[in-house]
């Protein structure tokens, strides 16, 4: 069974007279411990789709099923309840809470699950130290780097045990080394973590990474052939 | 007997009575005598003329009620423009708080105690300094032997934070639906 199943997902919306549609009965299964990259030029829907499997946006037609539930037809509140527990998201610019430490900002996913003070403590020091950085655990956001700070981001993703983890252009707004950094991170966590992941990306080198490639254009899966096609 | 008090440009004069004497022919004399006067007087007995004085003070007491009630509504938009700026600049924070599963009632429990804890604070010092001004300022007004002082009371503090508390809690609902009800993603694009 995939952890992710979407089936016949459209999502439209209407900009002015025109109505646009970034997702067209779309279908998507990843299995558990996937790697996918998700390329396409600007506007078709890549990180409408990444929304849409994260529970922040709402689809027109369709279901999708993460883990066997389906979550299309949850209330506001029952879909916060489900990201808590099964997802977790990486943005493009971090966006720590500039008030908390790094070890705060990780622990707050924890604070929405049923764990005792003993269980929150451990999940932040394995994520802090997954990402390796238990040493700046009470810095905040403002006293660290941008790759250090993608890097806080990334442990608050993971410190859930999220069923699955999106990332939204995890490395758009670092340097080349940061970004290289980054992606071993990502790497590591999917091998020895197997945690699925689904990242949106505009960078070739960085979609290279994943373990399976996909391109979106116009609200549609190319295939690998009409990909290369486009390449060329 | 006149006597003429100058203050500002209120004059005020007494004329004593001998015993037996019309005080209202007498008022009446005095006001004719002084018609073509710079300013024409309105020559009353004592008592009317405390009764008068004395509700021109309630009146004042009344402006400044409705006044102190003008500095309340003040206040509650200041706050309130505060509370929604604060929030509209924050806008992005509650989405990714959205994101990581904060369920939309408790980010709407976040504003409100945000607002409401400024308001509590704010009134306590606020209410705290006034009633302090107060107790040692001595201030008070009269006219005619009537003297309104204004003391602090517990009940005066009370009433102070009370109204702190309201003041928050009405200013902080509207931003606090606006991040209740916000689509996450606009949210996350917001700067």
């Amino acid at each position: 069974m995939s952890i992710v199943e979407l089936r016949g997902v459209t999502k439209s919306f209407r900009k002015g007279d025109e109505t646009i549609t970034p997702l067209d009965n779309v279908d998507l299964d990843i299995q558990q411990g996937e790697f996918v990259s998700l390329m396409g030029p600007s506007g078709t829907g890549k990180s409408t789709l990444l929304n849409i499997v994260s529970g922040i946006d709402r689809i027109e037609s369709g279901t999708i099923r993460i883990n066997g539930q389906q979550i299309e037809k949850l209330s506001r509140g029952k879909l916060a309840d489900w990201r808590a527990a099964n997802l977790g998201y990486i943005f493009q610019t971090h966006n720590l809470i500039p008030v908390l430490t790094a070890y705060e900002n990780v622990e707050l996913p924890t604070l929405l699950l049923k764990l005792t003070a003993s269980e929150r403590r451990s999940r932040v020091e394995v994520a802090l130290e997954a990402v390796g950085l238990m040493d700046r655990a009470n810095h905040y956001p403002r006293q660290l780097s941008g790759g250090q700070e993608q890097r806080v981001g990334i442990a608050r993703a993971i410190v859930a045990h999220p069923t699955v983890v999106v990332a939204d252009e995890p490395t758009g707004s670092l340097d080349a080394e940061t970004s290289l950094q980054v992606q071993s991170l990502l790497i590591r966590l999917n091998q020895e973590l197997n945690i699925t992941m689904l990242m949106v990306t505009h960078d070739k080198q960085v979609a290279s990474i994943a373990t399976r490639r996909l391109y979106l254009d116009r609200g549609k899966f190319l295939e690998a052939n009409e990909v290369e096609v486009l390449r060329d | 007997m006149f006597v003429f008090c100058i203050v500002g440009s209120v004059q005020e004069g007494l004329n004593r009575l001998t015993t037996g004497a019309d005080a209202d022919r007498v008022a009446a004399e005095i006001d004719a005598a002084l018609r073509s006067n710079s300013v024409a007087t309105k020559t009353r007995r004592k008592g009317a003329f405390q009764a008068s004085t004395l509700s021109d003070l309630v009146d004042l007491i009344g402006f400044a009620h409705w006044l102190g009630f003008a500095c309340v509504g003040l206040v509650l938009s200041l706050v309130a423009t505060t509370t929604i700026m604060s929030v509209q600049d924050r806008m992005k924070e509650y989405a990714v708080l959205q994101t990581i599963g904060v369920r939309p009632l408790r980010t709407l429990r976040l504003v409100l105690a945000e607002s409401t804890l400024l308001c509590f604070f704010g009134g306590v010092l606020g209410s705290a300094l006034a009633l302090t001004l107060l107790h040692f300022g001595g201030y008070a007004i009269g006219a005619e032997g009537a003297t309104i002082a204004f003391r602090p009371s517990i009940w005066l503090g009370a009433y102070s934070i009370v109204t702190s508390l309201a003041v928050g809690v009405i200013a902080g609902i509207p931003p606090a639906l606006q991040t209740a009800t916000m689509s996450i993603v606009d949210g996350l694009r917001s700067n």
